[in-house]
């Protein structure tokens, strides 16, 4: 850390109780030094989501990923094994991986020819000889990520070897990682139908605010109810509120505590019984997968209930969010620029019928030409902007705070919670932020 | 009109129905049962990977209303768009039917507030073309950009 960021005393940025309520600086959006803070404290030094094991179905598959800056092949080994290595020849530092995806047995550097296998050993220096008694061995193998934690095939790294364990981090969002997956018939998700890429002009943080934030919707997202013009007001107010979208006094936003957070919609989703969307646009696909997760678990009334409650929308700090038909995750480029992934989450063992709507719906409402969440980008572009106007200005987060308090959740977890249009989410993300940014 | 003169003028007037977003009228030039795709993995298929667009003739209306709405805020103003269409290709597939390959290349210009910049945006087209009632129509579109792969800004005109 240099000493610019030093100065940067993160608990008067954010204030829980100052007399205007819950405020944060803007500062924290546009300030280049506290981005570097943030890669380093964040994403450096704590858990980070990085991939999915249904990603490497085969040994030798590949992904080329970022835990903040550092470039890692999450790679699987000729020993099946899922590994995240650094994308560094212990030579000299050439990058020794170019392309994004792939397999392969052997990663070979292309500046002195030293081959690494899957698993990252050093399998050949070339022109051994060269370094007298002490030829390069063991000790050059690729360097792997120290920490690597998996919950249902989400895999998460941190690099560095201490610090909170995996299931500490992770805490009361593995709950809701594991429910998103007990609604696949076969219990796992599958993301190998690639992904979307966005590029936005704006903070990664606006990212994590957006995905509980409830409020928004029905105002930036107006014109994706415009398709439905041939709906009654009130079919139209459904199509959102059966996402949990709207005013609806049997959803509510829960801060699940590190920095985590859901809109959690099971209840107010399990008021409809069998029209829910989360198979495709039409919910006629529901039984069906009932069917299929009653068959895994033995249950039909159990699976009815699972399904009915469906997924909801999960951000799971810093960088992973599951929303109805996808996985999205972010990735912090610079204080004004994000990279933001889409990932169609599949259900295992569902009919290719449920996995195409899936797909179908993640592409209606994702991507660069979404109709959902274009507008969402915008907005985050015009936050920017507007926030260096008067970059000397508080942002306010207290709707809910009046009625804000501790409730068990769907896993009879006790959390902060408040309504579904409330900023009980957002006030959590910061809270914890500012616990991570003060530390030690 | 030869048949290379019918198809060029229906890809160049196609364009320009999209640069001046004509929406109606763009929708017209559709048959019932248009496919309109945009992959992300140039190798992609519409069953198993995920696209940027894959739309069938109702999804194509969907994605048209979101479109005339006041409220698509990616286009509040809109985009100004001018793009050359070149290298174009037939392949007659019937007496009524073909399969025309070109390439695109689009200036875009957007405004927010004070901010104006420009984007450049390219790639090649396929379209399967029917001749209905005396006039070609597009059964099927397939737009290759040639950063589908990578990290985009929104996409908020069509291609
Ligand atoms: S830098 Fe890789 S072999 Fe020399
Ligand atoms: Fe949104």
């Amino acid at each position: 850390m240099n000493a610019h960021t030093q100065r940067v005393d993160y608990s008067t940025l954010i204030r829980e109780d100052a007399p205007e309520g819950f405020l944060v600086h803007s500062r924290l959006y546009l300030d280049e030094a506290i981005f570097e803070d943030e890669i380093e404290r964040i994403y450096h030094r704590g858990w980070v989501y990085v991939g999915h094991e249904s990603e490497l179905p085969k040994v030798g598959d590949y992904r080329l990923r970022l835990i903040g800056r550092q470039p890692v092949i999450m790679v699987r080994g000729e020993d099946q094994r899922i590994r995240l290595l650094l994308n560094r020849c212990t030579h000299r530092g050439n990058t020794i991986c170019q392309r994004e995806r792939g397999n392969t047995k052997f990663f070979r550097c292309a500046y002195h020819g030293w081959v690494f296998d899957n698993t990252g050993a050093l399998r050949e220096a070339t022109h051994v000889s060269g370094w007298g008694d002490r030829p390069p061995g063991e000790a050059q193998h690729l360097f792997e990520v120290p920490r690597m934690g998996v919950h249902r095939g989400f895999i998460f790294a941190s690099l560095v070897s201490d610090g909170v364990s995996f299931e500490d981090y992770l805490g009361n969002a593995a709950a809701y990682l594991s429910r998103y997956c007990d609604l696949a018939p076969g219990g796992e998700i599958d993301l190998s139908a690639g992904r979307h890429g966005i590029t936005v002009d704006a903070n990664w943080k606006m990212q994590l605010e957006n995905l509980t934030d409830a409020y928004h919707a029905e105002y930036v997202h107006a014109s994706a109810l415009a398709q439905f013009a041939s709906l009654s007001a009130t079919d139209k107010k459904a199509a959102f509120t059966d996402r949990g979208d709207l005013e609806n006094p049997l959803a509510m936003q829960r801060d699940l505590g590190g920095g985590h957070s859901v809109l959690d919609s099971f209840t107010s989703n399990r008021a409809q019984g069998d029209k829910l969307r989360f198979t495709g646009s039409t919910g006629t696909l529901l039984p069906e997968v009932i069917e299929g997760v009653a068959q895994r678990i033995g249950s039909h009334e159990k699976a009815q209930w699972l399904a009915r409650g469906g997924p909801c929308h999960i951000m799971v700090f810093p960088n992973l969010m599951l929303l109805w038909d996808a996985v999205r995750v972010i990735q912090p480029v610079a204080h004004s620029v994000t990279h933001i992934y889409y990932h169609p989450a599949l259900l295992k063992g569902a009919s290719e019928a449920v996995n195409i709507a899936r797909i179908r719906a993640q592409e209606g409402g994702f991507g660069p030409a979404g109709f959902l969440a274009p507008d969402d980008m915008e907005m985050f572009e015009r936050s920017q902007a507007g926030m260096a106007v008067r970059p000397d200005t508080w942002l306010e987060l207290n709707r809910g705070r009046h009625i804000e308090r501790i409730e068990d959740d769907d896993f009879g977890q006790p959390v902060r919670t408040c309504q579904n249009l409330d900023e009980v989410a957002q006030r959590g993300i910061w809270r914890h932020y500012k616990t991570v940014m003060t530390a030690e | 009109m030869s048949l290379r003169d019918e198809i060029e003028q229906f890809i160049y007037r196609e364009a320009r129905l999209m640069d001046q977003h004509r929406f109606e009228d763009w929708e017209a030039l559709w048959t019932d049962d248009g496919v309109y795709w945009v992959p992300c993995a140039h190798d992609g298929e519409p069953d198993t990977d995920v696209a940027i667009i894959y739309a069938d003739r109702a999804a194509i209306t969907r994605r048209l209303l979101r479109m005339k709405s006041n409220a698509m805020f990616i286009q509040d103003p809109r985009s100004v768009v001018a793009r050359l269409v070149g290298n174009v290709e037939i392949d007659p597939t019937g007496d009524d039917a073909a399969l025309v390959y070109s390439s695109f290349n689009i200036t875009e210009f957007r405004r927010r507030g004070h901010k104006t910049w420009l984007r450049t945006w390219a790639g090649r087209s396929e379209h399967q073309l029917r001749r209905q009632d005396g006039s070609w129509k597009m059964a099927f579109k397939k737009v290759l950009l040639v950063n589908s792969d990578g990290e985009l800004p929104a996409l908020g005109f069509l291609v």
